[in-house]
């Protein structure tokens, strides 16, 4: 515990407000009637449905299948019968609806079945790296923090280049949310195999298990397993602390350089109930179908409670004792980084790691001018000058934008949080980085588009010539590129290796 | 169920969904409230002549930013309730003479709200401190009623409220020579505002203990105020000590090289508008640098500007003139101390 912390710039300290559910023991609740299972919780490619409407399924039974590399499985959260396939509302910004397997849940829970072979870390690590990796794979498992980043991609990545040190996340430093707090403490055995594993797993120099100071509780579970597997480490309670960058900032001193990854500078960031369920996985070959969410704010039974993916936002507020929806909303997430619930009947997806009852306050309505303040400045983490982003988004300069760095902005709401002026900045910022994005696929498009007729033509005068010869020559040049691209991954691997004996 | 509408846009918050934010309203009342001191200085100084004219002024400030709004389509509520518009028309009340006529702070009161913020683009995008604008545009166009400040003390301050006012209403503006202390009246503009060759007035009463008599006491009124708005964190640090500093420093430079022929630091940032500029003027948010460097930068180049005006300069005052030229250089100022960007150090990685 002597590594020296580092500060990074700007950020904000926030009224915690975690003591209203922190220490009370998660619980669990009684299950819907229907399930909703988007087959989009994560980033990168909607899942593909592998399921027929009125098809019974099992419990962990494999729903919509992954098609791509950066894309995820969903499996069935119970036993039930498959309802529909249809578009349903979900959890987004805008209230788009999103296609979802809507499932009847029957009556019978056949819940430990799966958990009688489990395996402890030691019996994994005598397998091969590759078939954990499957495993890991095959459960779905997508970052639990919030971003849902395909964890066995972010863990191939890892795999290929030398990792110096792994950071498991438990700082949640948004207000209110408290379920990896929880976590960590009613199961501190199995984040610490989880740990150990993963060490093992991308064959880290070193592992930090990164906590919040004020979580004295969560410390003493974790301390209290005695694993030297890790260092335990409590982060200064600054927003956005959890945030992978800033976190990397406060552990190592490094930055990820703009435009790069944490891997990029040898560093793996994950959740902490990413890695359980990445031990769950492992072990037990256990799919992700349930997870922790915390409800919070002005709710009767506030707390945190198990959830099964795809349980209706209604059912759980209505099992945490409901709320007034006349003069309250709802958000998933915290207060700094959350969207608002438009519609109660979107389902929990594995990303969604609280739902926070807040008062609808009536405002008077703000002057919206900039008063170029400059309050906006110092809190912002990346060291953006927000304000001239926001006149810069707001006229739609798009050049003028990206020479800002826009797409440097992690969007925490620093800025937005401290305007006088209460210009939803973060707002001007998503619009402009997505409208500046689908310009630039408007133009991959054309691009592509052009290559293809040119690549046609090309292909129109080699037929020409000769047919036979060019599916002889294609074969070989399609046969060259798998070994290439074989040995390429070979290179990389052994590159890895070496840098490590160094 | 309560599925929110999706058309009523206006309900739908994004995220952050928790405001720390200082409220512009409660900054303004802060500010004018710091600005009352100042204020009752000038009344036992120079009489209740201000007060006459901050009316004039608040009223039309109120009226024309009102009109200005709604003729653009904006609707003023906002913009009426922040109070940025009173402090905009106090401030440029108590740059003109107690006892000018009232046209003037009417004049220019609407010349820095309409030209000065409004012909800009309105709030947040006015590049030059619309208080200034004002002022500037006074002094040029009347520069004789500009200079005709009244000495401290004298018949000046033992006017009653309706003398004041028949003063300030009625009288032509050549009947002014008759409303200020003849002898003092060279002296008083000369010492009030451009600070040249001071040393040989040093005999006259003219000059109080350090600064320009009376103008002392208003400029530590000053100083109250705006160290308590430091205090309360309404204002921040860095433009005003950056101002002083700059003009302290100019100052002291000045008048080690030459003692005879320039005043010391005292008395630069006791007179004349010195301490009304530090808290009050280059604070202004809009027209200075908003990066924290750019600030620090900001602050000192007015403050070693106003020296150099007040010294060299052919126009009365330096702060004026300086708080401009400092904005039109504020943008390029933002763009060259900008942040470093998080990810963009050449650090080794290992
Ligand atoms: S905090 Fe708001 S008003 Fe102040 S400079 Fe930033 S965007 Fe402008
Ligand atoms: S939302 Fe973006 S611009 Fe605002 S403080 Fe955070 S990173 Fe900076």
């Amino acid at each position: 515990m002597n590594r020296t912390l580092h500060a990074f710039k700007g950020g904000l300290k926030l009224a915690s407000h975690k003591d209203q559910t922190r220490h009370i023991a998660t619980r669990d609740i009684c299950h819907p009637e229907t399930l909703y299972l988007p087959i989009k919780q994560h980033v990168g490619m909607a899942a593909v449905p592998c399921v027929e409407v009125g098809q019974a399924v099992r419990k962990g039974e494999l729903v919509a299948r992954s098609q791509a590399y950066v894309s995820m499985h969903v499996h069935a959260p119970a036993d039930g019968i498959v309802a529909s396939l249809r578009d349903f509302p979900v959890i987004h910004p805008s209230g788009l609806q999103a296609l979802c397997i809507e499932l009847s849940v029957s009556e019978r829970h056949d819940d430990d079945r799966l958990t009688a072979r489990g395996a402890n870390p030691a019996d994994l690590m005598r397998l091969e790296r590759h078939v954990i990796y499957d495993r890991i794979e095959q459960a779905g498992i997508v970052g639990l923090g919030g971003a849902g980043f395909p964890a066995h991609v972010k863990m191939h990545e890892g795999s290929l280049q030398h990792v110096d040190v792994l950071i498991i996340n438990g700082v949640e430093c948004e207000p209110y949310i408290t379920c990896d707090a929880r976590l960590m403490q009613e199961q501190a055995q199995d984040v610490v195999a989880g740990a150990t594993l993963i060490r093992w797993l991308v064959e880290a120099d070193a592992c930090i298990v990164a906590i919040e100071e004020d979580m004295d509780d969560t410390r003493g579970a974790l301390a209290q397993c005695k694993s030297d597997a890790f260092e335990l480490i409590a982060v200064p309670a600054i927003y956005p602390a959890g945030s992978e960058k800033q976190l990397i900032t406060v552990l190592t001193g490094l930055e990820v350089p703009s435009g790069s990854l944490p891997i990029d500078i040898g560093i793996v960031v994950l959740n902490v109930a990413t890695v359980v369920a990445i031990y769950r996985a492992a072990a037990y070959g256990l799919p992700l179908t349930e997870r922790i969410v915390t409800v919070a704010g002005d709710i009767s039974m506030p707390g945190n409670i198990k959830a099964l993916i795809g349980t209706p936002v209604q059912h759980v507020l209505d099992q945490c004792g409901g709320f007034d929806s006349a003069t309250h909303r709802v958000l998933s997430g915290g207060p700094m980084m959350g969207i608002e619930i438009l519609d109660p009947r979107a389902p929990i997806t594995k990303v969604t790691n609280c739902l926070l009852v807040l008062e609808r306050k009536l405002q008077p309505p703000a002057s919206k001018a900039c008063i170029r303040c400059g309050d906006c400045v110092p809190v912002c983490p990346i060291g953006l000058q927000p304000q001239q982003l926001f006149e810069a988004s707001r006229s739609a300069d798009v050049d003028e934008a990206q020479d800002l760095n826009l797409f440097d902005c992690i969007e925490c709401g620093c800025c937005s949080y401290v305007c006088p002026s209460e210009i939803p900045l973060v707002h001007y910022f998503r619009y402009a980085k997505s409208s500046i994005e689908s310009l630039d696929i408007d133009r991959a498009a054309a691009d592509d588009a052009r290559l293809r007729f040119e690549r046609h033509k090309t292909r129109l005068s080699a037929s020409e010539s000769s047919d036979v010869d060019e599916q002889v020559s294609l074969a070989d040049v399609s046969g060259l590129r798998v070994s290439e691209l074989q040995n390429q991954v070979h290179d990389a691997i052994a590159r890895a290796r070496q840098r490590r004996k160094k | 169920m309560w599925i929110r509408a999706f058309v009523n846009e206006s309900l739908i918050k994004s995220s952050p969904h928790i405001s720390g934010a200082r409220d512009v309203r409660w900054i303004m009342q802060q500010v004018l409230l710091a600005l009352l001191p100042g204020i009752v200085a000038y009344v036992i100084l120079f009489g209740p002549g201000i007060l006459i004219h901050l009316g004039i002024a608040a009223a039309t400030a109120l009226g024309l930013e009102n009109l200005a709004l709604r003729w653009q389509g904006i609707d003023p509520q906002p913009f009426l309730r922040d109070g940025s518009v009173l402090v905009l028309a106090c401030l440029i009340t108590l740059a003109i003479p107690p006892y000018a006529p009232w046209w003037i702070s009417f004049l220019g009161v609407a010349f820095a709200v309409l030209i000065g913020k409004h012909a800009f683009g309105g709030l947040g995008h006015n590049l030059f401190n619309p208080a200034m604008v004002g002022y500037i545009f006074l002094l040029l166009c009347f520069p004789r009623i500009m200079g005709q400040w009244p000495s401290a003390g004298l018949d000046a301050a033992s006017r009653g409220l309706i003398d004041s006012a028949s003063l300030i209403f009625t009288s032509a503006p050549d009947g002014i020579d008759g409303r200020s202390g003849a002898t003092a009246l060279d002296h008083v503009k000369t010492q009030a505002t451009l600070m040249r060759m001071q040393s040989e007035m040093h005999a006259d009463n003219i000059l109080g203990l350090v600064g320009g008599r009376g103008w002392e006491w208003i400029n530590l009124a000053f100083l109250a105020g705006g160290g308590w708005l430091l205090l309360r964190g309404v204002v921040r640090w860095r433009l005003p000590l950056s101002f002083l500093c700059g003009l302290g420093l100019a100052a002291s430079i000045g008048f080690i090289s030459d003692p005879e022929l320039h005043r010391g630091l005292w008395f630069h940032l006791l007179t004349g508008a010195g301490l009304l500029a530090a808290f009050f003027i280059v604070t202004d948010p809009v027209s200075s640098a908003t990066t924290p460097k750019g600030m620090l930068v900001f602050g000192f180049g007015a403050g070693v500007c106003t020296y150099l005006i007040r010294e060299f300069g052919s126009y009365p005052d330096g702060v004026a003139f300086a708080i401009v030229s400092m904005n039109a250089c504020a943008p390029l100022i933002d763009r060259l101390t900008q942040p470093r960007l998080y990810g963009t150090q050449t650090k080794e990685t290992k």
